[in-house]
């Protein structure tokens, strides 16, 4: 008996949104007037922001946790790289469905020796900014004077 | 494009978001299909073979084949690699939800098919522990985080989407397979019932749970979760699909239905992401709100027993890198004796397993599954 009477409360509560809902939606028919001033009361909902990082403490996979960083941005590098990709399909196509040009004359494009000096060059520029990091310090070796230590250049300054 | 359907309240994304959640896709693919298979050979051809001349013997458990592997350098990369697919895979899709999440909440206030699906979220209700402690499967803000405040559909909206992606679509493109298998399953081992209620425990968007009411329409089907972000976008997704069910937000251990109320209690890998007090209650609570008679199936991942160290030290990955903490206790845990310790006569419960339902079609197809493996169930007769 208690058990029915339990279950028919549960009804009750289940039904009731389904009645709010009912009655606001006469409301809304009966008058589109005072609809229209809610409408413009209503503030612009505000985006709200995603939260971006799980709880919880994040394994450590390599020794040193600068590498895991690294890693990470490596990541996200090969991740872009991809969209790019994707984007610059999407351009081909785009540009052939509009009849500007076929994309089989990019597949079939030479360069003339100018275009082939400029696009050289550029590439060779390109490459020397990434290798940077890892022949940065032969200037030091090359040159005349050994590279001073921070703390002598901070002595020099301070003189 | 993925597979995945695209329904009325899905997020859609913009050219770049999807890109980056197709990269995502297929990265997972490529670590699944290329880069994970790698581990095996590594553990026997360099680890295993170093342990044996320093130990005279092979590793004994997963606990040490975990502790030499996450030395080699071959799966450290593939652990940050796989680590990082999951975090990119999150963000990638929270730029599409953050933007369109305006549009989302109104879609959801509709019913265009006119369903008899009801949702309920009670006041003050209180996210157990072991759902705040970490956020689960590294999802931002977990299952009960409410971003967008009043009517919150957030964290339904971001799971809908990455789940897919989490899986590589091997959950079918409703993301349904699961619920799909068990059914499989009951209605293999149960043949001829006619249930007239049925609940979902854990059932974050309800994409088990709707193919339950797909299954059995003119059952009352019921989903229930902690998320309240979940319940309410698993509740208008399935108006915005034209299926009736039933969400609540409500915590398994203790749910608010009568005694003897459901035919059948499902969870689709929900135990796993529970406490070692909290599946002692769910089996209490599944037990006292089954009708006598009433079946029981939760489906899991697979236990350690009966596995080789290496292969159950795979399968323990998402414990320690994908905050499913529990899964590592739940798979040392004797199944049956919780449920017996719940109500259930020992004679009347028992751990099977089944194949996903994807395999099987795969299989009758003449085709080669991709996923062989067997989930275990813990069934269950009240």
């Amino acid at each position: 008996m208690a058990r029915a009477k339990k279950a028919k409360a549960k009804r009750k509560a289940t039904a009731k949104p389904a009645k709010k809902k009912a009655v606001a939606k006469k409301a809304a028919k009966a008058s589109p007037k005072r609809k229209a001033a809610k409408a413009r009361k209503k503030p612009v909902p505000k985006r709200a922001p995603m939260p971006r990082a799980a709880k919880g403490k994040r394994p450590q996979y390599f020794e040193d946790p600068a590498v895991d960083k690294l890693h990470l941005m490596v990541m996200a590098l090969i991740e872009e790289l991809s969209v790019t990709r994707d984007r610059l399909d999407t351009v081909e196509r785009l540009i052939e469905k509009h009849g500007l040009f076929q994309v089989q004359e990019i597949e079939d494009f030479f360069p003339d020796l100018k275009a082939d000096a400029e696009r050289t060059g550029r590439r060779i520029a390109y490459i020397r900014r990434v290798m940077k990091g890892i022949t940065d310090e032969l200037e030091n070796l090359h040159g005349q004077d050994p590279a001073l230590e921070f703390d002598e250049v901070v002595e020099v300054i301070s003189s | 494009m993925d597979t995945q359907i695209r329904h009325p309240m899905l997020v859609r994304g913009k050219h770049d978001e999807l890109s980056r959640q197709q990269f995502v896709h297929n990265l997972r693919l490529c670590l699944a299909a290329d880069v994970m298979p790698g581990n095996r050979t590594v553990y026997e051809k360099r680890v295993k073979p170093a342990f044996r001349k320093k130990n005279k013997r092979d590793p004994k458990d997963r606990h040490e084949v975990r502790r030499e592997m996450t030395k080699d350098p071959y799966y450290r990369l593939f652990s940050a690699s796989q680590r990082a697919s999951q975090e990119m895979m999150w963000d990638s899709v929270a730029d599409s939800v953050e933007r369109e999440l305006p549009e989302l909440k109104k879609r959801a206030r509709g019913n265009p098919h006119k369903t008899k699906g009801t949702l309920r979220i009670p006041k003050n209700f209180k996210v157990p522990a072991y759902h705040t402690a970490a956020d689960i499967h590294l999802q931002p803000g977990g299952y009960h985080a409410t971003p967008d405040g009043k009517d919150s559909i957030a964290a339904g909206a971001l799971y809908d989407r990455s789940v897919f992606l989490y899986a590589i679509g091997g959950m079918g493109n409703m993301n349904d397979d699961l619920g799909k298998t068990v059914i499989g399953y009951y209605q293999e081992n149960f043949p001829g019932e006619t249930p007239e209620r049925i609940l979902d425990m854990g059932c974050s968007v309800g994409h088990s749970t709707l193919a339950w009411a797909q299954a059995y329409p003119d059952a009352e089907v019921h989903g229930l979760d902690c998320g309240e972000g979940m319940v309410r976008y698993a509740h208008a997704r399935a108006r915005n699909l034209g299926i009736t069910a039933h969400f609540s937000q409500q915590n398994a251990e203790k749910t608010d239905f009568p005694d003897n109320h459901f035919d059948v209690v499902v969870s689709h890998i929900m135990l796993h992401e529970t406490s070692a007090t909290a599946i002692n209650n769910i089996m209490r609570e599944t037990h006292r709100i089954l009708k006598p008679g009433g079946i029981m199936m939760h489906l899991d991942l697979m236990r350690d027993q009966g596995m080789k160290p290496f292969d159950s030290f795979l399968m323990d990955w998402e414990a320690y890198n994908n905050n499913e903490t529990f899964l590592v206790r739940l798979r040392d845990m004797d199944w049956k004796k919780i449920a017996v310790d719940a109500g259930f006569k020992p004679t009347k419960c028992k751990v099977d397993g089944s194949m996903l339902n994807i395999s099987k079609e795969m299989i009758k197809a003449g085709q080669e599954p991709h996923y062989s493996a067997t989930f275990p169930i813990l069934v269950g007769r009240k």
